[in-house]
């Protein structure tokens, strides 16, 4: 049997993926089964499948789309909207100004489950203590759990709330510049530690042996913390991370955007039919 | 004129240039009463089935005439009916067009023709048999006004002796057509010119595509293309036998199959514009390129040989057999996209495929995938400082070229294996491209991204 690996079914296969020979299938053919042959089966089309949500914040309005298929959108009021600027690769950002906010629904992260929060950001200001994102938002006895902003002199600043005490940890860096785009990230391990990191590299940590934070009840913010910090500066790709990266893979990100030898561009040749 | 039976069973294609030619002779008949001749064994069958079905029921509906064995069955057709025409097995079909449901096969054999003229505006259901008028009575059939805004969908066969049909364009033009029934050809008559056709039907499909005037490209959209394309329908609608015949036509649902049987031998490329529930060939080889723009509900291929140009295909590729899946496979392939055989394939399904993808047989498939341009992306190991699972990589991509904006991508590994994507930005010629994939910290990775074409 010739292998076939071209074939590639993306979405859902019912009825059986593979009638002959070997069949590597990487997720569940309802009604089906695997008889043999040689296909390869992937399913569901999702190129950001294993994130909570990804919001590039390129739209000029007031709804912010998330790219995974979670559809954790973002939205705004006129009044309060950002305003799209130029961001990271003079694409799109969201300039947050005032009291601009968005407001994220419920996320799907469970309280036992690390997560790490990543994105690009340009402060355009001082001596202000803002946040970026906020997951929980303080009203009618909700709880806030987490928080990622920075502080009156600028230090990257995680805040996040464990255990039954619900004991606040929080985790710093040095101050950044404003003014200056930067790619940061808080992340959190159960019973390990809250990290704050500056462009892929570790630049704070606090150690949290609580195995569980805070449960959220409700949705979550970008530019605000409940009904005040709200950001002065730019906000672009805000991703949430189901897992706790470490800077491997922070750095990785970090690198895919800022170094243009991370990934290189080849050759490109007229596709060859065999 | 009797008919030679065998010629109906052979599968060569002299034979079937040969029966064509017996049908032109065999229009002369004189214009009394036809001559029937007793319904042979098989149609007697044909006609008890037909009985049961109930097509035969209502004179006012339907009728039927044999000549030995050649089966003619005229319907009442409104848009919305279904037409069960499957009783007729075997034979020769002289086509007809079918702008909707006909379950349990187009024709699956028989001799029948039939010739129905919709109106576009939705409501059709006038029902013509101008080759029947043409055939019997010059006279009764001096021409026929569609209106202005008329789909004419004209199904004749080589049976006319000669006939005026006044038919009008989009824009109320008139267009006259002549049709003589000449020693060995036919004329057509435009407005614009004329085209002369010979009754071969390996030489009068492109001769008549050849001379289509360059300043009336819409008449043949909007007619149809009258006569010619009545070739088309008839050797679409085959079950049996040879078939050779060229553009196919075949513009809406056709359950129960196309090609049922025998080989197909297609001149030019085909497009299967709608659905064809059933299958498209059923069997038999098939030397063709198909364009199945929509869906081909029970398979494309059932078995046998073919060449395929394919969007979206329900049911199954093919299903035995081997193919040659030159282009554009693309789209929904529900019900297998190889069932057996042996597939050389430079596509792949982008889309649903559920069934399985090769269920025997061996397939080749070399990387292009249907697109223009295959560019390369490698992030070096040293990038990393770990193995990295899932990584969301994005890219900036110049493009070989400036591509329309509808354009698709494709990300591969190196291996083939397709890397979900998410197109950020693209302007035509550039292209931000998100893609998930493990990285490797020991040796480099690399990626393809393939452009143009749009498969």
């Amino acid at each position: 049997m010739t292998f076939c690996p071209c074939n590639t079914i993306d979405e859902l296969a019912s009825g059986g993926a593979s009638l002959g020979g070997s069949a590597d299938v990487s997720t569940y053919v309802p009604a089906g089964v695997v008889l043999g042959g040689s296909a390869i089966v992937e399913v569901r089309p999702d190129p950001w499948d294993g994130m909570v949500f990804v919001l590039p914040l390129d739209e000029d309005g007031t709804t912010f789309l998330d790219r995974t298929k979670n559809h954790l959108d973002g939205t705004s009021d006129t009044a309060t909207s950002p305003t799209i600027d130029a961001g990271v690769f003079c694409l799109p950002s969201q300039y947050f100004d005032e009291r601009d906010f968005i407001t994220l629904p419920q996320d799907t992260l469970r309280a036992t489950q690390g997560f790490t929060v990543s994105m690009w950001l340009k402060l355009d200001s001082e001596f202000q203590e803002r946040t970026f994102y906020s997951r929980g938002i303080e009203v009618d006895g909700h709880p806030m759990t987490f928080s990622f902003g920075h502080s009156f002199l600028n230090h990257l600043w995680a805040k996040i709330v464990l255990g039954e005490e619900e004991t606040v940890y929080d985790a710093f860096s040095e101050p950044i510049p404003s003014g200056k785009w930067f790619h940061v990230a808080a992340s959190w391990s159960p019973s390990e530690k809250l990290r704050v990191f500056l462009n892929g590299i570790l630049v704070g940590s606090v150690e949290t042996p609580e195995t569980s934070m805070l449960a959220t009840t409700n949705g979550s913010q970008l530019g605000r913390r409940n009904q005040s910090q709200s950001l002065t500066g730019n906000l672009q790709e805000v991703r949430l991370h189901p897992v706790a990266r470490g800077s491997d893979w922070l750095a990785a990100e970090y690198s895919n955007f800022c170094h243009a030898d991370f990934c290189v561009q080849g050759e490109t040749i007229e596709a060859v039919s065999e | 004129m009797p008919f030679d039976d065998n010629i109906f069973w052979n599968s060569n294609e002299q034979n079937a240039k040969k029966l064509l030619q017996q049908g032109r002779k065999w229009g002369k008949k004189p214009e009394a009463q036809p001559d029937f001749a007793p319904l042979s064994d098989k149609l007697q069958e044909v006609a008890a089935k037909l009985a049961e079905q109930g097509i035969w029921t209502d004179p006012q509906v339907s009728e039927i005439e044999a000549y030995q064995n050649f089966v003619r069955v005229w319907d009442a057709v409104e848009r919305g009916d279904n037409i069960t025409l499957s009783a007729l097995s075997g034979g020769y079909g002289y086509g007809d067009s079918y702008d909707e449901t006909a379950e349990g096969g187009v024709l699956v054999g028989g001799g029948s023709r039939r010739s129905i003229i919709y109106t576009e505006d939705g409501t059709c259901g006038e029902v013509e048999y101008l080759d029947d008028d043409c055939y019997y009575t010059d006279s009764d059939f001096d021409s026929h006004t569609v209106g202005s805004t008329g789909q004419v969908h004209i199904t004749a066969t080589a049976f006319f002796r000669e006939c005026t049909l006044n038919l009008y364009d989009s824009d109320s033009t008139s267009i006259t057509y002549y049709w003589t029934d000449g020693t060995d050809y036919v004329e057509l008559y435009f407005s614009e010119g004329l085209i002369r056709c010979s009754y071969s039907v390996d030489g009068f499909i492109p001769y008549i595509a050849e001379h289509v005037p360059d300043d009336k490209p819409d008449m043949f959209n909007k007619l149809d293309f009258g006569f010619s394309f009545t070739w088309y329908d008839i050797n679409v609608i085959w079950d049996g036998g040879n078939c050779v015949f060229g553009t196919l036509p075949c513009q809406k649902v056709a359950t129960g199959g196309l090609l049922a049987g025998g080989s197909a031998v297609v001149l030019s490329g085909d497009v299967f514009h709608e659905v064809a529930d059933g299958g498209v060939f059923a069997g038999g080889e098939c030397s063709h390129t198909i364009i199945a723009w929509e869906s081909a509900t029970g398979g494309l291929l059932a078995a046998g040989e073919a060449d395929l140009e394919v969007v979206q295909m329900v049911g199954g590729l093919v299903a035995g057999g081997s193919a040659t899946v030159s282009t554009r496979l693309s789209g929904m392939s529900l019900g297998g996209m190889l069932a057996g055989g042996e597939c050389s394939n430079t596509k792949i399904v982008l889309e649903t495929a559920a069934g399985g993808v090769v269920a025997g047989g061996a397939a080749t498939l070399p990387n292009s995938a249907g697109y223009l341009y295959r560019t390369t992306l490698t992030i070096a190991a040293e990038q990393l400082t770990a193995d990295l699972h899932s990584f969301y990589v994005g890219k900036v991509v110049a493009l070989p070229v400036e591509l329309p904006l509808d354009s698709t991508f494709l990300v591969t590994d190196i291996h083939g294996n397709i890397k979900d994507h998410e197109i950020r930005n693209f302007d035509g010629s550039t292209v931000w491209i998100f893609f998930r994939a493990d990285l490797s910290a020991s040796i480099d990775n690399e990626f393809f991204v393939f452009s143009g074409g749009n498969p």
